[in-house]
């Protein structure tokens, strides 16, 4: 008879092991969403979720928008201008590196 | 290494403007989200349409609540912009690469953010103040100075890092 494998001793069964089943994660998934307080948001059908669409989405929801916005035209154009218009550089005073050697970068660009 | 030279001490932009305009479109975006979740979130000092929606009431609170969403959509949208920048500028031949010139370009773009947001929302249309219940002038032209502020020492660092990079005899530049 061959003597126990001690080392093995402490693995479990298979059987043993929690099996994750689809109701682990529905269940958990389906309390979160039915609790109360979880209906305050902007589409929950509830008389909060109703009151705050009513306000958000009215004839002004345009226009607040666009003023909302408003500054991100701004920051593109001033982002094309600094692409445009950025400078050369100037170095330092002394003669440049001889490590600076004229050649033509390849046509990909910008 | 080899940049194209056109003129002794003079570092042509075509080696430097990719990494500035990424690193500035990035610290912009950076720099709403500095906004919005410090002054929005954690301060709660103010709200996207503080001064015209009152936070006097839950439904207000979650109004305000919105349109910084729609707003922070946005800069998380020039962050996703510059990132993309930032891959094609270390991916192009040629590109002079530099940390300093980096930070300096994300501290540009949190400085433009600050001055341009700030003028618009604060001072043209007032849709909210820097500090909605307090001396919202002086907090306001306190938000503008550190956009100038920003901008200045961004620059700067701009400046520095390229010139320190490209004197080194081995300067990092992206190669074909």
């Amino acid at each position: 008879m061959l003597p126990a494998c001690t080392h093995l001793q402490h693995v479990k069964d298979s059987s043993e092991m929690p099996r994750i089943r689809l109701a682990h994660i529905v269940f958990p998934i389906f309390t979160a969403v039915s609790v109360k307080s979880a209906h305050a948001c902007t589409v929950c059908d509830s008389p909060t979720g109703h009151q705050l669409r009513a306000a958000l989405f009215n004839g002004h929801f345009t226009h607040t928008l666009l003023l909302v916005l408003a500054p991100f035209p701004v920051f593109a154009a001033l982002i094309v201008l600094l692409h445009l218009g950025m400078p050369d550089l100037a170095l330092a005073d002394e003669a440049p590196s001889h490590a600076f050697e004229p050649t033509p970068l390849p046509e990909s660009g910008l | 290494m080899s940049l194209l030279s056109t003129a002794p001490g003079i570092l042509p932009k075509e080696h430097t403007r990719p990494l500035v305009v990424a690193g500035t479109v990035i610290g912009l975006g950076m720099g709403g989200f500095v906004d919005g979740i410090l002054f929005h979130q954690i301060l709660q000092l103010h709200n996207m349409l503080s001064n015209w929606v009152l936070r006097d009431s839950l439904r207000n609170e979650q109004i305000n609540m919105v349109w910084d969403g729609f707003f922070h959509a946005f800069t998380w949208t020039c962050v996703a912009i510059g990132l993309a920048l930032l891959w094609r500028a270390v991916t192009r031949p040629g590109t002079l690469l530099s940390g300093k010139a980096m930070w300096g370009a994300l501290l540009l773009g949190f400085g433009l953010f600050n001055l341009v947001e700030g003028t618009i929302d604060h001072e043209i249309l007032q849709v909210h103040h820097v500090y909605q219940n307090g001396n919202h002038p002086l907090w306001d032209m306190v938000f503008l100075a550190s956009g100038v502020v920003l901008m200045a020492g961004g620059w700067s660092l701009i400046g520095q890092g390229f010139r320190e990079t490209a004197s080194r005899p081995h300067a990092q530049v992206v190669r074909r």
